[in-house]
């Protein structure tokens, strides 16, 4: 089958703006976008700049915006891709400044990841510790740990077998909307550090500095992170249950933790949502004050939100959902 | 007639009182009946998970029994409340653990559920159960010479393990229907994208960019109206769209209308009917357009 | 010019091990890797790292097995440091952070592997390798470590048989660095891309080894080179010796399990060796499909495969088409792995003062003519971290070496040249060439005729790459200019692995001979060392092995 690759060129060095460059090649079978993009670029113009290394969905280098959807190169079909497509569009990943045709500078990115402290905490750097060559006849003795210890370390789809590909990160809307957000890569991190048995985490640091802003309550949760993970991990889900821990460990100095727990009291008294005390529980008073010209603008259309609302029937049973899970204290 | 437990949710029971009044209006047209449900609690959102996870599990385990005894799937108009009783609903369905500490709770208060209940959203339902060519005989308005962005957001599409309503990659049954209904769909990148509804209370300078962007876009090519299948995406692209305008520095003026509205003025509803006065930019000059368009 | 008291070449595991001891300690290493650190092929190891745990187990018995696995041509010395060691090695990385899948006794959870005579291959699934490679790089962030990446060595700088430093151009920039260092560690990795048909990753271009033997510092053993029995059949991508560690099995065109034939008591877990060739021979007396052999892991039941062996369940699905679940995966012998490399002691110390090598770049020599599988990642963090704390002290008594600027302008000039000319031949073209002749001529099986015709390309395509030249006259980002070179280096690579074999006339351990297919101790027992001479040919030297504890025996499994 004969296609066509069109690939974002731009190489800042000679061109004074971006454009696309076509490439009609022939494909084999099992053809994925990578062995494309190299047969492009051995045979027919070696300029087509992008990384690549392992072609096996384990290194991360080769992800990129196929027909305008983040994937690892490496793991994508020519031919689904045409059969959707017609087309084999690549681009650089968002999010991201482009340096040249389909690579991008990934130093933030990984500048992130630093920032979570991607390591194990407390004192686990000893110069001499007990390493020890074994002697004839000699055994060593290893600690334990049981398998529940590690639970949400070990699954397939568990955080730790995240490649650092960016995919998420080139589709996250929080990055769109707040460059400074952390990101689902950096925060699927921070939650597999903070779930390890052996972090050392004695004053709940990480749940802390991961509650800042730009931290983990900036998640606008949109999926996408999941939806595009190649390896089957899902960012946004951890970054929930990072919400429940904080806010059941009493780490909710931040707006995003206010305002869960403003929804939670709000369907605890009404069964419902109860949109103007949600937002003074989230922001506060002074918060809807700089909301008032919305609220307002809102307001006069007749689209105000009444101010008292009815219960919804049977919201007896409701509160019977709070006290069975023990989450009534909470809201004194 | 089909019938459908009825899940509007709380935005289209409160502030976007236009959106179930519309639906209302389109289901009897269609001939879908929709048996209200009013016991029926909020989903909790994308947040009350990050409350309790458990609580997820018994408010909306307790809202799929509701609709279970009664007897039917459940419609939605809402992506939001879409994915969270979905999620909560493939939940109990594959892990036995969740639907027995459920179930415990649903039996305190007479309740059980036994997974049988789908849950889908009015888009979907109209392609697959009512059917395009139904929904094309009952336009009375075609939607002619109008050019119309559909902004799906993201939990009608995504995660798509769970919602599995169309291709997460290039859906197009919005599309499809737009067409049906006589309009031009708009292509545009963002129509996917998310509009920032779940960060407006914690930032909202940063939530309203990403609305903005996806108005700037559907009006560089050209839109004449906008049109979302959630009331939350509609608080951000209506309501806030000038706050949006404001921060991304933008000149923004486009009409969002929700999906039974957009169906509601092509079979026949009124400027009245269909609340378009409780928006904030307004659908008049797009309306009296199509109000030339009446088919014999 | 840049100056660092040690540089590391390379952010695999075995440098990054290096560099977590050389940072722990204070002392101002930086890492140079021609990709960012996590992108290195150690990651892409999935099935295990071997250590001796069990009480019914002995690192004795490990040390024995992977003697016996080298076919007796690896150092017992070596071999015993790196089983006496293992053990503790582990336990040091998972205090650092790397997860192990764990036993129902809270030890480490461990799995069969192939020529080992007990369950010994510690996991993390099937993606230990990656397991250990973030976990050792979230401790290099830790010690806050300057990391050059992107950055492509081309020369090493040594004076007067000492280190002064390395010549590394910075892709991203398209500009040449001197770096000055008091020592220097290679842990640059393999050379599968010089055959068509490996699982390596396509950074795998044998530039550690290539740099270093220009430099005059000499490579040993490199005819021994590791075909992989499980790799697919369409991509040559891993599947992991894992899965039969956990019971799966080979079966021929006639759905017969034909390893009874050829090992009779190990079966599917006997050495890499031994089953590629068996498969081997199986499809060429036409009991293959379509040139593959099949891999049935069907029988281990779908819980067992999605919890053990997800990654090569959805490698299968991704890149063969086929559901391991409810279908034989078709797979091939392939390459995989370099027994030789740069020589080193035991502390990764080579020919050239302050100079060092660790990791598959470098041969202790711990895998001799066979490595064992789980034998690799292990090879990695025990050498890696014994030439790290060389390293430290190595660096506490010397001053820097002699750096000779004008190395820096050599390589800008090759590169300047390699831009300028109007040559007409594509290296991405020339390697694919090279690659296939590889394949064909210096495989599984061997015999001198063939070899020959080895040579003969290889001597026609060091004529053709002088007139090489690139499409990309820029600087930045140049991924071009970068392959051309690379094609230098594994076209080197290639004519060392092919005269190393030529001249080995005898069958050990990978290196079989059609024409010698038996093993010749009286003659061969002994390393081969290539060094290049003064006219750019190889010349080679032997060197003796040592051999402390368990003299040579017919090996049979």
């Amino acid at each position: 089958m004969e296609f066509t690759v069109k690939s974002y060129r731009f190489n800042p060095e000679i061109d004074e703006k971006p454009y696309y460059k076509e490439y009609v090649i022939n494909d084999f079978p099992g053809m994925t976008v990578l062995n494309a993009l190299m047969k492009v670029k051995a045979e027919f113009d070696g300029t087509l700049s992008f990384r690549r290394s392992c072609r096996s969905a384990i290194c991360g280098s080769c992800a990129m915006k196929i027909n305008g959807i983040t994937k690892l190169a490496c793991k994508t079909q020519v031919s689904a891709e045409i059969e959707k497509f017609g087309i084999i569009k690549v681009d650089p990943l968002g999010n991201m400044p482009i340096i040249r045709d389909l690579i991008v500078d990934q130093e933030v990115f990984f500048d992130k990841i630093k920032e979570i402290k991607p390591y194990l905490l407390g004192k686990t750097d000893h110069i001499n510790d007990d390493f020890k060559a074994l002697k004839e006849g000699e055994k060593i003795k290893q600690p334990v740990y049981y398998k529940t210890e590690f639970q949400n370390l070990t699954g397939n789809n568990d955080t730790p077998n995240c490649i650092l590909c960016e995919c998420c990160y080139s589709e996250c809307g929080g990055v769109v909307a707040n460059s400074k957000y952390l990101g689902p890569a950096a925060l699927a991190k921070l939650y597999r550090y903070s779930e390890d048995p052996r972090d050392n985490d004695k004053n709940g640091s990480r749940l802390v500095n991961g509650s800042k802003p730009a931290g983990m309550f900036d998640c606008v949760h949109c999926q996408a992170c999941e939806e595009f993970c190649p390896k089957g991990i899902s960012p946004v889900k951890v970054i929930v249950r990072m919400h429940e821990k904080a806010i059941k460990n009493s780490i909710t100095f931040s707006k995003g933790a206010k305002h869960i727990i403003g929804i939670a009291r709000s369907i605890q008294e009404t069964g419902r949502l109860d949109e103007i005390k949600v937002a003074v529980d989230s922001v506060g008073i002074s918060g809807i004050l700089n909301d008032l010209p919305v609220a307002l603008g809102a307001g006069l259309k007749g689209k105000m939100p009444p101010l008292r609302l009815k219960l919804i029937k049977d919201m007896e049973d409701i509160r019977v959902a709070f006290k069975d899970l023990n989450l009534e204290e909470k809201h004194d | 007639m089909i019938n459908y437990a009825y899940y509007p949710g709380c935005v289209a029971q409160e502030s976007g009182k236009e959106l179930d009044n519309s639906t209302r209006f389109i289901a009897k047209k269609l001939g879908i009946n929709l048996i209200d449900m009013p016991e029926a609690s909020c989903c909790g959102g994308g947040v009350v998970d990050g409350f309790d996870h458990n609580l997820k599990l018994y408010i909306n385990g307790r809202t799929l029994a509701l609709a279970e005894k009664l007897g039917y799937n459940i419609l939605t108009v809402c992506n939001t409340c879409t994915l969270t009783l979905s999620e909560v609903n493939e939940e109990l369905i594959t892990n036995p653990k969740s639907l027995e500490k459920t179930n415990a709770y649903l039996s305190k208060i007479g309740l059980k559920y036994s997974g049988t209940v789908k849950v889908k959203h009015l888009l979907y339902i109209i392609r697959d159960e009512i059917g395009l060519d139904k929904l094309k005989q009952a336009v009375t308005y075609t939607l002619d010479g109008v050019k119309v962005a559909p902004f799906y957001g993201c939990h009608i599409l995504r995660p798509s393990s769970v919602v599995k309503f169309d291709d997460v990659e290039n859906p197009s049954g919005f599309e499809e229907l737009i067409k049906t209904l006589g309009g031009e769909p708009v292509p545009y990148i963002r129509r996917t994208k998310c509009c920032g509804f779940q960060t407006i209370l914690v930032n909202e300078v940063t939530s309203t960019s990403l609305a903005g962007n996806v108005i700037y876009e559907a009006q560089q090519n050209k839109a004449d109206v906008m049109v979302t299948p959630c009331p939350l995406c509609h608080l951000s692209l209506d309501t806030y769209q000038g706050v949006a305008a404001m921060n991304i520095n933008k000149k923004l003026s486009l009409p969002v209308l929700h999906l039974p509205q957009l169906i509601g003025v092509a079979l026949g509803g009124s400027y009245m009917e269909m609340g378009f006065s409780r928006h904030n930019i307004s659908f008049r000059a797009v309306m009296s357009k199509i109000k030339q368009n009446k088919l014999k | 010019m840049l100056k660092h008291d040690v540089i590391i070449v390379g952010a695999g595991l075995a440098g990054l091990r290096a560099c977590v001891e050389l940072r722990k300690r204070g002392i101002d290493a930086v890492i140079v890797s021609k990709v960012y650190p996590t992108r290195s092929h150690s990651g892409a190891a999935q099935g295990g790292v071997n250590a001796a745990f069990d009480e019914n187990d002995s690192w004795e018995s490990h040390f024995f097995d992977t003697v016996k696995g080298s076919d007796y041509i690896g150092d017992q010395d070596a071999i015993e440091i790196l089983t006496s060691e293992a053990p503790g090695n582990i336990l040091e990385l998972q205090k650092m952070g790397v997860v192990f899948n764990r036993n129902d006794k809270g030890g480490i959870s461990q799995r069969p592997f192939g020529g080992q005579s007990f369950p010994r291959s510690c996991y993390y699934a099937d993606a230990v390798g990656h397991m250990m490679l973030h976990g050792l790089f979230d401790n290099v962030l830790k010690y806050n470590t300057k990391i050059l990446y992107e950055y492509f060595v081309t020369s090493l700088v040594v004076d007067n048989g000492k280190i002064g430093g390395v010549v590394a151009y910075d892709i991203k920039e398209g500009r040449f660095h001197g770096i000055a260092a008091k020592s220097v560690l290679f842990a640059t990795g393999g050379y599968g891309q010089v055959y068509s048909s490996n699982t390596n990753a396509l950074i795998n271009t044998g530039d550690g080894m290539s740099v270093a033997i220009r430099a005059d510092v000499p490579l040993m053993d490199m005819e021994f080179v590791q075909f992989h029995p499980t790799t697919l059949k369409s991509t040559g991508i891993l599947v992991t010796e894992g899965a039969r560690g956990e019971g799966a099995y080979l079966l021929n065109s006639l759905g017969v399990r034909f390893m009874s034939k050829y090992a009779p008591k190990a079966m599917e877990l006997a050495p890499r060796d031994v089953v590629a060739r068996a498969e081997q021979t199986e499809i060429n007396e036409g009991r293959g499909i379509d040139g593959a052999i099949l891999l049935d892991v069907r029988h281990l039941g779908k819980e067992k495969i999605m919890e053990k062996l997800p990654q090569i369940m959805q490698l299968s699905i991704d890149f063969e088409g086929v559901n391991p679940i409810y279908e034989p995966i078709p797979i091939r012998p392939g390459v995989h792995y370099s027994m030789g490399g740069i020589k080193t002691d035991n502390n990764g110390r080579t020919a050239v003062e302050g100079f060092y090598s660790a990791g598959e770049s470098a041969c202790v020599s711990v895998h001799g003519a066979n490595r064992l599988g789980g034998n690799s990642l292990l090879d990695t963090i025990v050498f890696g971290r014994r030439a790290g704390i060389d390293m430290a002290e190595y660096i506490k008594n010397v001053d820097f070496g002699k750096f000779d600027e004008s190395a820096v302008r050599r390589d800008e000039e090759i590169f300047e040249n390699i831009k300028k000319s109007n040559g007409k031949e594509r290296h991405g073209l020339l390697k694919a060439e090279l690659q296939e002749d590889m394949r064909k001529n210096v495989g599984v099986f061997r015999e001198e005729s063939l070899m020959k015709k080895a040579i003969e390309k290889i001597e026609e395509l060091k004529e053709r790459a002088k007139n090489i030249g690139v499409d990309d006259k820029t600087h930045l980002f140049n991924t071009d200019i970068v392959e051309a070179f690379e094609f230098k280096n594994i076209l080197l690579i290639a004519e060392i692995i092919a005269r190393g074999a030529i001249m080995r006339q005898e069958s050990r351990g990978a290196h079989y001979r059609n024409d010698f297919p038996e093993r010749d101790d009286d003659k061969w027992l002994k390393h081969t060392v290539a060094k290049l001479n003064a006219s750019g040919g190889i010349d080679f030297d032997f060197s003796p092995v040592k051999i402390t504890k368990f003299k040579p025996q017919p090996r049979t499994y």
